[in-house]
């Protein structure tokens, strides 16, 4: 059963004459990692600042934790941790002491959690450093790690991988996974970075120009993406024959392969060709990126 | 409720390099300044030299403060730790709250800190004379409605550093907001029709607390200051309630 932890309602934002949120709705499940797309300006971090409280809304409701009134939406709040646009660290502090900081503002008396979150995020060795001498990296991560000092329930992170290097992206990547699915806690991810989201995230908010145009699970994307299934065989004209026999017919040869279009399994294919005594020397799915299906899908949008 | 915002926000201001640069400036450069006065003067009474270190604090007052508040609230906006206290689920005017007692608080121990030194400097030089009635009326009670007095002067800064954004410009409409207040109301009081009005502010009551210490310009100051006080809380909630945080 789907237990929603976050419901937005047809939330606009205006800022003079420019709409930036133009009813917007969606929905985010427990347990799940959300991938928010959308290109400069479509409005991903508005929605974010929306839901964190940063941005009051001019229509629309947000439902955070079953609350939807201020007050509620205030104390929901707690249960989520944040990182927007960048960490809200004190370079001249240690990342210890920025740890300790933020568990003051929460109440938390549990020193001895800051040393298990360092270590979590990487940063166990440096927690004495002060934060002016980190790196990109390892503030992003310190960031990630004031978002987890509260045993946050859902995680909103706003391009937490920005200006990371590949070692770092897959550091973040692995610990957000990891979030996931030891400490069961759900993720909204915004990023630009369409081939990180699409190797983290189960799910899909697309946003273009203010307005959700698509939200979608991983298997949805990949079934949008598969656009036809490429064979070679050692006999490819009587496995065209076995195909048509079997009933699938929107195929089409072509120099030396044989494209299947339509829901067609591999795993069905593979055996028909493996009763019929047909050696397959080549089977695969031919698959948009994320990119290609996002870039057509704007273009389809605008 | 908002204790742990509270804590939070305390210590915050306390580890603050601005605290306690400010705070010694305020207790240093006045008890300095009454300290040469005594030095040059002849004939000074305790009591009168206790009034100069509160003139003398009030003079400093105008130039620092503006500069704490500009640090202490618009510097909180710039670091976006007015931010961080609203993602972790703390209501608007909690943090305002919070933000505004700090703020309180720390003018007060300025001028408690400044008044007890430059007293103490006062007493010992020129002795406990000239005090026309009780040490507990002319001198703590005095000291307390000043220092109220004083916070509800400086609340205007915090409005001022509310509404500006960068800190430079905070700081410098701060600076000219409590000089054009003072000298204004120095001006107005030479005439006797302004001077009812004046009373009525807590830059005018810093001026007349120091001079008058009836009872009703004692209970004028009060009333001045908490309902300076009050305005400035609300109107700085007018502003912060529903204002784009960067």
């Amino acid at each position: 059963m789907s237990d929603t932890i976050l419901r937005i309602n047809n939330l606009t934002k205006t800022y003079g004459a420019k709409t930036v949120l133009d009813d917007v709705s969606f929905e985010i499940e427990r347990g799940k990692i959300y991938g928010f797309i959308g290109e400069n300006g479509a409005g991903k971090t508005t929605a974010i600042r929306a839901i964190t409280g940063l941005s009051p809304i001019d229509k629309g409701a947000i439902e955070l934790f079953g609350k939807s009134d201020a007050k509620g939406l205030a104390e929901s709040r707690k249960k989520m941790g944040c990182l927007v646009e960048r960490p809200i660290l004190e370079q001249n502090k240690s990342a210890r002491d920025n740890l300790l900081s933020q568990q003051l503002l929460y109440g938390n008396k549990d020193s001895s959690k800051i040393d298990k979150i360092l270590t979590r995020v990487g940063l166990g060795d440096v927690k004495s450093k002060k934060v002016k001498d980190f790196s990109l990296g390892m503030k992003q991560r310190l960031g990630i790690a004031i978002a987890l000092i509260n045993n946050p329930e859902l995680l909103i992170l706003d391009e937490p991988v920005n200006g990371l290097d590949p070692m770092g992206m897959v550091g973040v990547r692995e610990l957000l996974q990891s979030l996931c699915r030891d400490d069961g806690i759900t993720i909204v991810i915004s990023s630009h970075i369409l081939a990180e989201l699409y190797q983290l995230a189960t799910d899909y908010i697309i946003i273009s120009h203010g307005r959700i145009i698509s939200t979608l699970s991983r298997n949805e994307l990949d079934d949008l993406c598969t656009t036809h299934i490429i064979m070679e065989t050692e006999h490819n004209d009587r496995a065209l024959t076995v195909l048509a026999n079997s009933g699938i017919s929107t195929v089409d040869k072509d120099e030396g392969s044989i494209r299947i279009f339509g829901s067609v399994d591999t795993t069905y294919v593979a055996k028909l060709m493996y009763e019929n005594k047909i050696l397959v020397t080549h089977l695969a799915k031919h698959e948009r990126t994320l990119e290609e299906y996002y870039i057509e899908l704007l273009g389809r949008s605008a | 409720m908002m204790g742990n915002l509270l804590k939070w926000e305390m210590k915050q201001t306390f580890t603050s390099k601005s605290f306690w640069i400010i705070g010694a400036s305020l207790v240093a450069l006045p008890s300095l300044l009454l300290f040469l006065t005594i030095l040059f003067a002849s004939e000074l009474t305790g009591y009168n030299a206790f009034l100069e270190g509160l003139n003398n604090l009030n003079a400093f007052l105008i130039f620092l403060i503006g500069v704490f508040a500009g640090i202490h609230v618009t510097g909180a906006f710039e670091g976006r730790k007015i931010q961080s206290a609203v993602m972790a689920g703390n209501s608007r005017f909690h943090i305002l709250l919070a933000k505004f007692l700090s703020y309180s608080v720390s003018v007060a121990i300025f001028s408690l800190v400044s008044i007890a030194v430059s007293s103490v400097i006062a007493f010992a030089t020129c002795g406990i004379t000239g005090i026309e009635g009780t040490f507990g009326r002319e001198i703590i009670a005095r000291t307390a409605v000043f220092i109220l007095v004083e916070v509800a002067y400086a609340a205007t800064c915090f409005f001022s550093s509310m509404i500006v954004k960068h800190l430079g410009g905070a700081i410098g409409l701060n600076l000219g907001l409590l000089l054009v207040a003072n000298l204004a109301a120095q001006l107005l009081l030479n005439f006797d029709w302004a001077e009812k009005f004046v009373r009525f502010t807590p830059v005018g009551q810093t001026m007349f607390v120091l001079a008058d210490s009836s009872n009703s310009n004692i209970a004028t100051a009060l009333a001045a200051s908490v309902v300076a006080i009050a305005a400035v809380i609300a109107l700085s909630y007018v502003k912060f309630r529903r204002e784009e945080l960067k």
